[in-house]
């Protein structure tokens, strides 16, 4: 669910990792607490078709975008977010998605699976939030992956990136099937506010280029259009940022997709 | 699946293999890889993502001459750091391959060896220093090259030496047995394999007969030293031990096991007895006799008599003799230095291996066809040089001591000439390989 055509970037928040819990318990090789640990080898697994999985903040914290990343959900797949203002899910709702398509049809349509990770995200007014619940109903799946989930600021630049911003699409070795591929997207951001220039910078020196975050190039695409530009990537370059004019601050970045 | 699938996707051009590492040490072992790669429930391992730490240079060197020398880089960004409190030294490693698409079944075993040294490069790289227990050259006589009492079967005949002194697990967990430096001597004596300090659990052969015609490896000896073989044996090759690959014989006095499984019998024990030190014969009535050696110093060696005319080796070309190749073999254990004599190598006659079309178009220009030394060619000279060959992929069925036929687009190798492989050096995630070659 988007809320504006503008880029947005989702940098997560720390959350409480010792407080998350799924049901069912999940294979003891691949633990809960991978989905929030950005590399892409360390992922969640539960067998089954239903999944439930909690977890807090360590206070009161806001957001206004879920992701979760490198699923493996059927086209027969739901994802129910709901939001608490307090940390034993027995206050009060303060955002309830209801149960959603876990996967866009496109992605099946167009066979993806081996081209782009499955992620999910799913963005919504601001909200003041201590734990989050996710109930997972997969009924053509034997077993429910999650490699990533993270919560938390999105930025939204007022005026989008410009016009020469691009998508790109590497491949590492020629095998059709094995090499390595993933995209870059380039982004140049050429005027940002100061404020937004401000709380651009403090996202991205908080997250480093060790930490993820993810990109989505057209939140209002749907399809294989919205697939296409959003991925859960690190940063390549270091920051830095031209100022111009009295307020206007000139960004350019380089987001790789972590594979 | 089939081998020969696998080898059709090796040979294809720019493929981007995976490679997996399992490295053990005494507690455990950690699963690493070159790119991401998850098993699924039910396979083996169960549910495990593959560490992608390993650093892009990757390389097994293997020589007739020296030790098996490999070198594994890993990148270490925390996640190993409890690595310096575990024990790794001596430890089975295994290196796999395949494709990220693939069920972990059809990954195939590159390389299996022991953990010689783990050294820190940085402080967010460590090396892993892997060796194998011996490396025993095989001379791969294939096709119709082995006769044995009208039974034309295809196998392979060992010889050579290990190096070094290793413990190998193959055992229950707190059982290790030690592989001394083994030496098979061109004049026959042999220096042994301790097991358990007590050669307790040595192999030795029986005198029945086989009891059919399917390839049956017999040995004499403690049943937990075959039961600890065979589970061996079918670990390395990624088999299930269950009746559909081998059978035990309970009516023998001797302990003995029948693998019914044949296609996948010299596979299995090209992998395993490569890695325990040990090698085999079929003797004149189509039994596998299995070698493990002793100390000539401190026991009788077990080294069954095998009749001359027993084994009779089909010639299947012309090729010149090697006169490197030797078997050695006593015929009576009671009086070693008196007893082991030699074939040589007129009595053996290699088959030439002739690298397909796509391998040809493959060499590397600037091959060096020539003595390094004296940049003279490499004719009919007395001396025998080596020379290097390079390969744009991988060669998952060449290995030491292998005879292999080399042809090129160049004067004097148009028609091919034959030469002994006694170096392979394999860049396992570049797809390279590149071939020692002795003539």
């Amino acid at each position: 669910m988007a809320l504006s055509d503008n880029l947005n970037i989702l940098f997560p928040i720390t959350v409480n990792e010792n407080s998350i819990a799924v049901i069912p318990t999940p294979v003891t090789t691949l633990p809960a607490k991978n989905v929030f640990n950005s590399r892409r080898d360390k992922f969640l697994r539960i067998i089954g078709t239903n999944a439930t999985i909690k977890f807090n903040t360590n206070s009161l914290e806001e957001t206004t975008a879920i992701c979760l990343g490198f699923l493996n959900l059927t086209d027969s797949s739901t994802i129910r977010i709901r939001l608490y203002n307090d940390f034993n899910q027995t206050g009060l709702i303060v955002h309830d998605s209801n149960a959603l398509p876990g996967v866009d049809p496109a992605y099946f349509q167009w066979e993806l699976e081996n081209l782009f990770p499955q992620v999910y995200f799913y963005s919504f007014e601001k909200v003041n939030f201590k734990s989050v619940v996710i109930d997972i109903v997969a009924p053509g799946n034997s077993q429910i992956d999650i490699g990533r989930i993270m919560t938390g600021f999105i930025f939204e630049p007022k005026k989008n990136y410009s016009l020469n911003s691009k998508w790109q699409w590497q491949e590492e070795g020629n095998d059709r099937i094995s090499g390595n591929k993933y995209r870059i997207f380039s982004l140049d951001l050429k005027y940002l506010e100061n404020i937004e220039n401000d709380r651009y910078e403090y996202e991205k020196m908080k997250a480093a280029k060790q930490g993820d975050l993810l990109v989505c190039l057209q939140p209002s695409a749907t399809g294989l259009d919205f697939l296409k530009n959003t991925a859960i990537c690190k940063r390549v370059n270091d920051i830095s940022r031209v100022r111009y004019r009295e307020n206007t601050n000139k960004h350019r970045d380089l987001y790789k997709e972590v594979i | 699946m089939t081998n020969e699938d696998f080898t059709d996707w090796v040979n294809e051009e720019g493929i981007n293999p995976v490679v997996l590492v399992e490295v053990s040490h005494t507690a455990g072992t950690f699963y690493l890889s070159n790119k991401f790669y998850a098993t699924e429930t039910g396979e083996a391992p169960e549910n495990v993502s593959y560490d992608v730490s390993l650093n892009q240079s990757f390389i097994i060197q293997r020589s007739l001459d020296a030790k098996t020398i490999g070198s594994i880089r890993v990148y270490n960004d925390g996640d190993f750091d409890d690595w310096q409190n575990l024990a790794f030294i001596n430890q089975p490693i295994k290196v796999f391959i395949g494709d990220a698409q693939w069920p972990r079944d059809d990954f195939r075993l590159r390389f299996s060896g022991i953990i010689d040294d783990l050294i820190e490069n940085s402080p967010n790289e460590f090396e892993i220093k892997i060796t194998a227990i011996n490396e025993l050259p095989n001379i791969n006589l294939s096709g119709n090259n082995l006769l044995l009492a009208g039974t034309i079967n295809t196998y392979s005949i060992y010889r050579g030496s290990a190096y070094g002194s290793k413990y190998y697990k193959i055992a229950d967990a707190d059982q290790f047995n030690q592989v001394d430096n083994m030496t098979v001597y061109v004049s026959g004596l042999a220096k042994a394999i301790a097991w358990d300090g007590a050669y307790n659990n040595a192999f030795y052969i029986p005198s029945e007969p086989s009891p059919s015609a399917t390839p049956y490896l017999s040995c004499k000896g403690i049943i937990n030293s075959l039961k600890a073989f065979i589970t061996e044996l079918c670990s390395r090759a990624s088999m299930p031990i269950n009746s559909a690959n081998f059978a035990l014989f309970p009516d023998y006095t001797e302990i003995g096991a029948r693998f019914v499984n044949t296609l996948s019998f010299e596979y299995i024990l090209n992998e395993v007895l490569r890695g325990i030190g040990a090698f085999y014969v079929i003797n004149g009535i189509g039994e596998i006799e299995f070698y493990q050696l002793k100390d000539p110093e401190t026991a009788a060696p077990d080294i069954y008599l095998i009749a001359e005319e027993n084994i009779i080796i089909r010639q299947s070309n012309t090729d010149k003799i090697l006169r490197n190749l030797v078997f050695t073999h006593s015929i009576d254990h009671s009086d070693i230095s008196q007893q082991i004599f030699t074939y040589t190598a007129s009595n053996i006659i290699p088959v030439g291996f002739q690298f397909d079309d796509k391998a040809v178009n493959s060499f590397v220009s600037g091959t060096s066809m020539i003595n390094e030394n004296t940049r003279q060619r490499l004719l009919r000279s007395k001396s025998r040089k080596t020379f290097n060959a390079k390969i744009k992929r991988m060669v998952p069925n060449i290995n030491l001591g292998m005879v292999v036929n080399i042809t090129s687009n160049t004067t004097g190798w148009r028609e091919g000439r034959n030469g002994i492989v006694v170096g392979i050096t394999e860049h396992l995630t570049n797809n390279m390989a590149e071939l020692t070659i002795w003539r």
